[in-house]
């Protein structure tokens, strides 16, 4: 007998740091990287477009200094980035038409440019990053929700979070939920919801 | 040989474990090991940013995300102990001021993990009065508490 494990399509997206937490943004919404200026700009021209500027540490409630240790002794100095992110012109046009995928995101990769301004709101952001990691294929399928403790604006922040393999924990970013004035995701979950874990261990 | 019937007898006659006890906050607590999925070492915690600052976290248990919550916030505040919590008594004093460093698991549909900062071992039931005050165990018991966290963070309720 044969069992066939259904396969789960492995998207690619840029993995950020902020506070020694990993970030998944969906590639195809990252348009490019640049070094953060100081004083931060309200917003960030690229392109003819204006990206709203987001500082994620602020946004999350975290301290401007980090207490996390650098990833890499020999990596870049207290420097951080700032990541334009913006709506692809597909997620836009199936956002319009009401059968946008779920996330939000279109899948594959969309190549870089102006985002479609059309009747939809279309998010074009500059994240302030601590951070970037490199661009990585995930298997987003096997991302989680929140758990149901989690019930501020967080749920509008992220999609969920994928546990990977080495033990670690990257969290998805919900890009058109960063925004100040971001509506909270659509209801059922984004992500389908995943069986409940039935932990073992054991009692002492 | 004994029955299985007389096995049951013999086995009411002693006193069983039923309870997980504990220390949260310096204080003795327990759990019914009903709601009991198992004990294990805290790992790496993912601090997913969250409005409620007793969600300290996310950890994997066993390939499973579960978040890490701070019961002891949610018991008093972080503060002294509420009223009616037990007084501290050898064991707990000897680990006062130390990082937890095991997690109790829940066993519900969202299961929880939530840190101690110490296990007191299993304990048999308390005998209560006959008026079943509570109040009277050893123990402060947080099934209670428990329940009420698995069912807010239930998708159903």
């Amino acid at each position: 007998m044969t069992i066939t494990v259904p396969h789960q399509a492995a998207e690619r997206y840029a993995l950020l740091a902020v506070d020694g937490v990993e970030y998944a943004v969906d590639a195809s919404w990252v348009r490019r990287s640049l070094p953060a200026p100081s004083p931060l700009p309200a917003a960030v021209q690229h392109g003819g477009m204006a990206y709203q500027l987001v500082d994620l540490r602020q946004l999350f409630g975290l301290p401007a200094g980090s207490a996390a240790p650098p990833r890499a002794v020999s990596g870049p100095g207290p420097e951080r980035l700032i990541l334009l992110i913006g709506q692809p012109p597909a997620a836009a046009g199936a956002a319009a038409s009401g059968a946008a995928a779920p996330g939000g995101a279109a899948s594959g990769a969309v190549a870089p440019g102006p985002a479609a301004d059309g009747a939809v709101a279309v998010h074009r952001l500059a994240l302030v990053i601590d951070d970037l990691l490199g661009l990585e294929a995930l298997a987003a399928g096997a991302a989680v929700p929140l758990p149901g403790v989690y019930r501020g604006p967080e749920r509008r922040w992220f999609h969920g979070v994928l546990p990977r393999t080495d033990g670690r924990i990257t969290v998805l970013l919900r890009p058109e939920g960063l925004a100040p004035a971001a509506a909270p995701p659509p209801e059922p979950e984004a992500l389908a919801t995943a069986a409940a874990p039935s932990p073992g261990g054991t009692v002492c | 040989m004994l029955s299985r019937r007389d096995r049951g007898r013999e086995g009411r006659q002693a006193p069983r474990p039923g309870l997980l006890a504990f220390v949260i906050g310096g204080r003795a607590r327990a759990l019914s090991l009903g709601l009991v999925a198992g004990v294990a070492e805290i790992g790496p915690v993912t601090r997913v940013p969250a409005a409620d600052p007793g969600n300290l976290g996310l950890i994997v248990h066993r390939g499973a995300v579960l978040p890490l919550v701070d019961l002891g916030r949610r018991l008093d505040g972080g503060a002294d102990a509420a009223d009616g919590a037990v007084a501290a008594d050898d064991a707990v004093a000897a680990v006062e001021g130390r990082p937890p460093a095991f997690c109790i698991i829940t066993r519900s549909r969202q299961a929880i993990a939530f840190p101690v900062e110490a296990i007191l071992g299993l304990q048999a039931l308390p005998a209560l009065p006959a008026n079943g005050d509570a109040a009277a165990s050893p123990w402060e018991i947080l099934d209670p508490l428990i329940v009420d966290l698995a069912r807010d963070q239930d998708p159903a309720h």
